[in-house]
């Protein structure tokens, strides 16, 4: 392996012009990381892969895809049936969906745990917001250009909760999905084109969410701010192969899904073709989206459920500001750790109960969401100034050297 | 009389009885039986296609399963020439809860067949017929993990050779 910067060498042609050899080596091979790089700082590259996979995938998918109603359905059938390896484009593609928001949501979690939203991480952690709401559209969009009776259902209720916002929500349901909006069926061609621009749309974000966090303090484990040098070490050798390992554990969970449970991510009611006479009673969504879903429904009404899911964003944003604790990684934080955990449990409590909203579950519903918002607007902010943290290291704590 | 009959019905929609129908292809690894299916096919034909279209299905996966082209002209012969009233069974399976197992309790309580065995075959005609590419996803998938899983090793400690002592 070259050292990172071998100046007796002379650059070949194209490295004297663009030197993508020395970027790649400075920035990616032998790009400085903290010393306790962990399988949880493996998720971010994760992401990475999963984007690139539905990017591939989805463009091989569009090149056969119908986006007209009446043939948006069948020419998924076609797909999976005529098309060489269809079956598996699509199931890549499906399958990958629920692998990124996996990862997504542990992501998310890291980041409260680690407090990577504060200490100059800022702008990254609202990048990495926008990136993570743009994931949830192109979710919801893509589920609708699945074109079966759960699809239809979700149109309706999505152009219901849109046209709630003031002034302007009229407008933008129109603008996404035309006549669903009027409750018919939605304009799938509006929809598939919005999938497709806003998922390459998305690539971009993803770019400057990975620049911003290049540029910001590094992400470690206690929650440093800053880093001594010597408790940076380079990627390659000291990270790769826990990222190699990750990323292969990783593609083994993906193909082993795919392999037993290729429908699991998806409605059983979108094998019925969309149509006025099937519509669904109640919505069923794929669990990725089942925690908004259960805030919409804690909202109580149409507006309420849209305006408590644009809160929940909002305060997730506004967390840099919120909390105002000397030490930032939960660790040192006893209680705002065991706050964090209560956070998770509400949000799973949230899914379960929107999966099946009946009975003692739209109490719990409530209360879940309750607390999620508590939890950012009143439990962070008091916990953060009435807990003392227990003193916090100076160098890294758990560096594997 | 009407008593037993309920018992039935209950017993047929039951976790227990829908546990019962013997389907090797619901397994992980399990594959469908060929035999079966020409014999679910057979079926079909002869009980279902008068009302129910299987479009979905395209002639060459028929062909790869055995069926004739005489028996297709006799399918196509059979589609009713205007839009027909019952539902497509190309998805049943994905559609039902318990795919192929809620097939066969709908059919004991719905319509009753002659014989078990029929309504075994039919069940897993159609599960084929909502997922023919099944046999070959789980082939491919299996080797796809076995490759990831001697790669990832052999990567593994390839990448960790170059740290320093």
């Amino acid at each position: 392996m070259t050292p990172p910067s071998d100046p007796s060498a002379p650059p070949s042609w194209l490295e004297q012009r663009l030197p993508i050899g020395r970027m790649l080596r400075d920035h990616l091979i032998f790009a400085p990381i903290p010393a306790d790089f962990s399988l949880g700082a493996c998720v971010e590259p994760l992401i990475w892969g999963a984007l690139i996979t539905l990017t591939f995938t989805g463009i091989w998918l569009g090149l056969f895809y119908h986006a007209a109603p009446q043939h948006a359905f069948t020419s998924l059938q076609t797909i999976m049936r005529a098309v060489p390896f269809g079956w598996l484009i699509r199931d890549l593609h499906r399958t990958g969906v629920s692998i990124l928001f996996a990862l997504a949501y542990l992501q998310l979690f890291r980041a409260l745990r680690l407090g990577l939203y504060r200490d100059g991480r800022e702008l990254a952690w609202i990048v990495s917001l926008v990136r993570f709401a743009m994931f949830l559209f192109l979710g919801v969009l893509g589920f609708i250009m699945i074109d079966g009776a759960a699809s239809i259902a979700l149109s309706l209720d999505l152009a219901a909760h849109l046209a709630a916002i003031p002034l302007i929500g009229h407008a933008i349901a129109q603008a996404f999905l035309g006549a669903a909006s009027d409750l018919s069926r939605p304009d799938l061609t509006r929809i598939a084109m919005a999938h497709i621009a806003i998922g390459f749309l998305l690539l971009l974000i993803a770019g400057l969410t990975s620049l911003t966090q290049r540029l910001a303090p590094p992400a470690n484990r206690d929650g440093l701010p800053r880093l001594d040098p010597r408790d940076l070490v380079a990627f390659h050798p000291y990270g790769s192969p826990r990222l190699f390992a990750a990323a292969i554990i990783t593609g083994l969970i993906f193909f082993g899904l795919i392999l037993a449970a290729p429908h699991g991510q998806s409605s059983r009611l979108n094998a019925i073709p969309a149509g006025t006479l099937a519509l669904p009673l109640h919505l069923d969504l794929p669990w990725y989206l089942l925690g908004f879903a259960g805030l919409a429904q804690a909202g109580q009404s149409l507006g309420g459920g849209t305006a408590l899911i644009a809160v929940v964003l909002i305060l997730l944003a506004a967390l840099p500001w919120l909390d105002r604790s000397p030490a930032a990684a939960a660790r040192y934080r006893p209680w705002h750790r065991r706050a964090l955990w209560l956070l998770a449990g509400a949000w799973v409590l949230l899914s379960i109960g929107a999966a099946d909203p009946r009975g003692a579950w739209t109490l719990m519903i409530d209360l879940s969401a309750c607390y999620v918002i508590a939890h950012f607007l009143l439990v962070t902010p008091l916990i953060s100034l009435l807990e003392a943290p227990q003193p916090v290291p100076t160098r890294l704590r758990g560096a594997k050297k | 009389m009407r008593r037993v009959a309920w018992f039935f019905a209950v017993l047929a929609v039951s976790p227990v009885a829908r546990a019962a129908p013997h389907f090797a292809f619901t397994a992980p690894l399990g594959t469908y039986n060929k035999a079966t299916l020409q014999a679910g096919f057979a079926v079909y034909q002869a009980q279902c296609a008068a009302c129910h279209t299987i479009s979905a299905v395209r002639a060459g996966a028929l062909a790869d399963l055995g069926v004739s082209p005489a028996a297709m002209a006799r399918l196509r012969a059979l589609r009713p020439p205007q839009q027909p009233a019952a539902p497509d069974l190309s998805l049943i399976a994905t559609a039902l809860p318990h795919g192929a197992a809620s097939i066969v309790s709908l059919l004991r309580v719905h319509h009753p067949l002659k014989s078990a065995v029929m309504v075994h075959d039919v069940a897993e005609f159609l599960a084929w017929s909502a997922d023919p590419t099944l046999d070959q996803r789980k082939s491919i998938m299996l080797r796809a993990m076995i490759y990831l899983a001697i790669f990832g090793l052999i990567g593994f400690f390839a990448l960790r050779q170059d740290r320093a002592p």
